[in-house]
């Protein structure tokens, strides 16, 4: 994966992965200070991204997935690769689910989802199944697309949005807002995905993965504020962010819901995270079980997120408790003590392969001089001919 | 008694009553003649090689076989290209590829005279231009090398001719330009060509069928033109290039999508009508393929994203029918596909008259009869006409329409965009000699994107596109007119 895939992955994946169900929900709870939220899971993540670099530098995060000789190490790894599968298996879940959410009225009102829902599962399982250099492709050729769709979707909300809805800033009450922070921290944990992105990129900075983040958290930040400014109190009770945003803008025009095109393109990019985050979840099970045929791990975790999603998240506004307070210990506390430990571990470790990032980002850059030196060699000798 | 060559090739050529045999007496010496009458130049056997053949046998002193044999083949026979061979499968096979075998003794002269009437060179029916060359490639590989030379003059034009099939004896010309080309792409070539076993190449096609990786060969993976300075455009680029005797269609490798979005009129016209162009034929292949399939599930399922009045037209036209709009754009398909194959198949004299029957009469009574609706074939008709933007890739491009208005039949837009999203995973996945589908923007390669498409002036395109060029990958050193 080039940086520059890397980057498009990194800013599609957050926005799509966020875009839908969750701000309604934050609005259900935070009402018109919901962005606040958006704004600090983004300082969290940009800390946790400093962090992930700062480990890659000292140790390979190749190595999470590679068995090790050390027996409480390795028990150690597996931990984490075990709760590793889990995270990215949910995180695919709710994406999979709001796609579910958005073709609800439209479509499943009248056709049965148990059953058609297996389409989304084969695409995104193929997707998981041809890699993560494959999904990096499509995003690298989709990215103008859903990029304007989601810049025009942006702009008929924005301009039919009250932004007084927000003021005034003084009455913010940050108590229910610290608690939304826990309740919804499984589906901000962004810089676990950088950390896995991670290993396949080659010369990826830290401060334009910050920068990409950051634009990308502000942008989702913006829509949550547009989308509470047009529905205000009602907000809780629309069916997620993209479907509704632009909904009120060309009602005067009489074309139609014409938009519906460009929420379909930005649907893209949700299909792709994914596909991005059942890949993960396979690469992450493969690992635990080095020795088990991968198709069959692949099988079982798409089965999974089926089973899930048809008898668990059924309504997810429901079980949101439910599932966010599994999803929370699992993200927080497990993934966040043992990939602590285990880097801990790592960092001390005296005699550590030197394959990380950085490294490879050195190794690049040889490559690429040795590259130049070459092409100027060939230059003169097409001078002399 | 041991038997004599001509004796030899007699019995190999026993039952084959095209073979011609000549007997001539020349300073008591028997002198065979064998030939194909039809595949040789008979003008300049008669001329050039029997009259000065029997003028010599007239005043020939007597010499031993040998002084004789080098007589004919130095001073008589002098203005020809002549190679010798005393083996009889040699002789044979030369005299089957339009060789006239002159044999004396134990020994034979193979005279080249191969001529076969062939198809003058005019302008191809699936890539014309406005402006621009309008030669095309004919189905003689000697004729579309002289084409190809005609525009490359220069050393490094590399040719490597092979023979495939073992009935057919095809001869196969594998073109590169020596320091463009990269070597590792032009030795798999070679390899993957020589290794073919097969009885006969009757077509390039045949040869496509066996470059072409993977064993699903949904989509094409070997690029094909029909005229030589598209042939020898992509040459420049780096590509390798395969002309088989017997086709008008040369083979180019590696092969990208993009490729068929170019068009050799792109390169006669201003960058902005060409880039006009290209985001047209994408768009128009986009609505080809998916038009049906939209349009079946707007009326099926996602009809409130039409405007209201738009919705009211379509909802009177399609009043009455009692089928469901799945099957009712199916039938209309179904019938559009027959109709082309049979216009495909019918002397040119019937198929005016088909597709006057098959378009006026048979559409009209079907909305008369209420099994169609107007609009239904509205949007297959465009999409079908949208079809023929980019000729090369009609017969993928028919079956995903299929595909796509299935799935907006069953499951809307939904099903439609999961499609597309499968489709797309796979095209992004396909990889033609190491290079990606779709370079130069899936990698992106911002260098090779100057003749994508948003189309730059050809003095800005100083370089080959990065992947394909071998050592040489400057076009040109810079710009002329630098700002």
């Amino acid at each position: 994966m080039s940086s520059r895939q890397f980057y498009i992955v990194l800013a599609l994946s957050v926005i799509s992965m966020k875009m839908q169900k969750l701000p309604s929900l934050v609005a259900g709870d935070l009402g018109k200070d919901g962005w606040l939220l958006f704004l600090c899971f983004t300082l969290i993540n940009v800390i946790g991204i400093i962090l992930v670099f700062v480990l890659s530098k000292k140790s390979s995060v190749e190595r999470l997935l590679q068995p090790t000789r050390n027996q409480f190490l390795n028990f150690l790894r597996v931990c984490l690769m075990f709760f590793a599968t889990i995270y990215f298996l949910s995180q695919a879940l709710l994406v999979y689910e709001h796609i579910q959410g958005l073709f609800a009225n439209t479509l499943f009102d009248d056709l049965s989802w148990s059953f058609f829902s297996l389409f989304l599962l084969f695409a995104v399982s193929y997707l998981a199944h041809r890699g993560v250099e494959n999904i990096s492709l499509n995003f690298e050729l989709f990215v103008w697309i859903i990029v304007v769709s989601f810049a025009i979707l942006t702009i008929l909300g924005a301009v039919k949005c009250d932004y007084s809805t927000i003021l005034p800033l003084e009455t913010i009450d940050f108590k229910p807002v610290l608690s939304a922070l826990k309740k919804y921290s499984c589906w901000f944990a962004d810089f676990f995905l950088i950390l896995f992105l991670s290993i396949k990129a080659r010369e990826i900075k830290l401060s334009k993965t910050l920068l990409v983040y950051l634009s990308s958290m502000i942008f989702m930040t913006f829509l949550t504020i547009v989308f509470v400014g047009i529905y205000d109190k009602v907000a809780p009770l629309a069916p997620g962010l993209i479907s509704t945003i632009s909904e009120q803008s060309l009602l005067d025009l009489s074309i139609g819901r014409v938009d519906w095109f460009l929420i379909l393109f930005t649907e893209m990019g949700a299909i792709l995270a994914c596909g991005l985050n059942l890949y993960f979840a396979n690469l992450c099970i493969h690992s635990c079980f080095p020795k088990a045929k991968s198709i069959i791990l692949k099988l079982i975790n798409a089965a999974t997120v089926y089973v899930l999603d048809v008898i668990i998240l059924v309504d997810l506004n429901k079980k949101i408790q439910f599932f966010c307070g599994v999803m929370n210990t699992i993200s927080l506390v497990v993934i966040g003590v043992t990939m602590t430990v285990l880097l801990a571990l790592y960092i001390f470790k005296p005699k550590v392969p030197q394959d990380c990032i950085i490294i490879n980002q050195k190794a690049a850059t040889t490559q690429s001089k040795r590259k130049r030196a070459k092409s100027k060699s060939n230059k003169k000798s097409e001078a002399e001919i | 008694m041991k038997k004599t060559l001509s004796v030899k090739i007699k019995e190999k050529f026993t039952q084959d009553s095209q073979i011609e045999t000549l007997t001539l007496n020349a300073s008591g010496e028997e002198l065979a003649i064998f030939y194909i009458e039809s595949i040789v130049d008979k003008k300049l056997f008669s001329s050039g090689l029997l009259a000065p053949l029997q003028k010599f046998i007239k005043t020939a002193t007597k010499k031993t076989q040998t002084e004789l044999f080098e007589t004919i083949k130095t001073d008589v026979l002098s203005l020809f290209s002549i190679t010798t061979s005393n083996n009889p499968n040699v002789i044979l096979q030369n005299v089957l590829c339009g060789s006239v075998a002159v044999v004396l003794n134990e020994n034979a002269m193979l005279v080249p005279l191969y001529d076969v009437d062939k198809r003058s060179i005019s302008e191809p029916p699936t890539s014309r231009v406005i402006k621009g060359p309008r030669e095309g490639f004919v189905e003689d590989i000697y004729t579309n090398l002289g084409l190809v030379r005609k525009r490359l003059k220069t050393p490094n034009l590399k040719i490597k001719e092979l023979v495939v099939g073992k009935q057919t004896h095809t001869k196969i010309s594998i073109i590169h330009l020596k320091g463009i080309a990269r070597k590792d792409i032009l030795n798999r070539i070679i390899s993957q060509i020589k290794a073919i076993d097969i009885d006969g190449i009757i077509d390039s096609y045949y040869v496509e069928s066996f470059l072409e990786d993977g064993r699903i060969k949904f989509f094409k993976r070997v690029g094909s033109t029909e005229k030589p300075d598209i042939f020898c455009a992509k040459l420049l680029e780096g590509r390798v290039g395969i002309l088989v005797d017997g086709s008008p269609i040369a083979l180019t490798l590696p092969f990208v999508m993009f490729e068929d979005l170019q068009s050799s009129q792109d390169y006669f016209t201003i960058p902005a009508m060409a880039t006009f162009a290209r985001i047209m034929r994408i768009f128009g292949l986009i609505f080809a393929v998916v038009a049906p399939g939209v349009y079946v599930a707007l009326q099926s399922y996602n009809y409130r994203i039409l405007p209201i009045n738009f919705l009211v037209s379509v909802l009177s036209s399609i009043e009455g029918l009692s089928i469901p709009p799945l099957i009712e754009i199916l039938i209309v398909l179904f019938l559009f596909e027959i109709i082309t194959e049979a216009s495909l198949q019918m002397p040119n004299s019937l198929a005016m008259a088909l597709s006057i029957i098959g378009a006026l009469a048979l559409g009209n009574t079907a909305v008369d009869a209420g099994i169609i609706s107007p609009p239904s074939i509205v949007v297959v008709a465009i999409s079908s006409v949208a079809l023929y933007i980019i000729p090369d890739e009609i017969s993928e491009n028919r079956l995903l329409r299929i595909v796509f208005t299935l799935m907006g039949g069953i499951v809307g837009l939904y099903g439609i965009i999961i499609s597309f999203i499968i489709i797309v995973s796979y095209l992004v996945s396909i990889k033609s000699y190491g290079i990606p589908y779709f370079v130069p923007y899936a990698p992106d390669i911002k260098s090779d994107k100057k003749d994508g498409f948003i189309k730059h002036d050809v003095q800005d395109m100083l370089t080959r596109p990065t992947l394909f060029a071998g050592e040489n990958k400057r076009r040109q050193t810079k710009r002329r007119n630098n700002k």
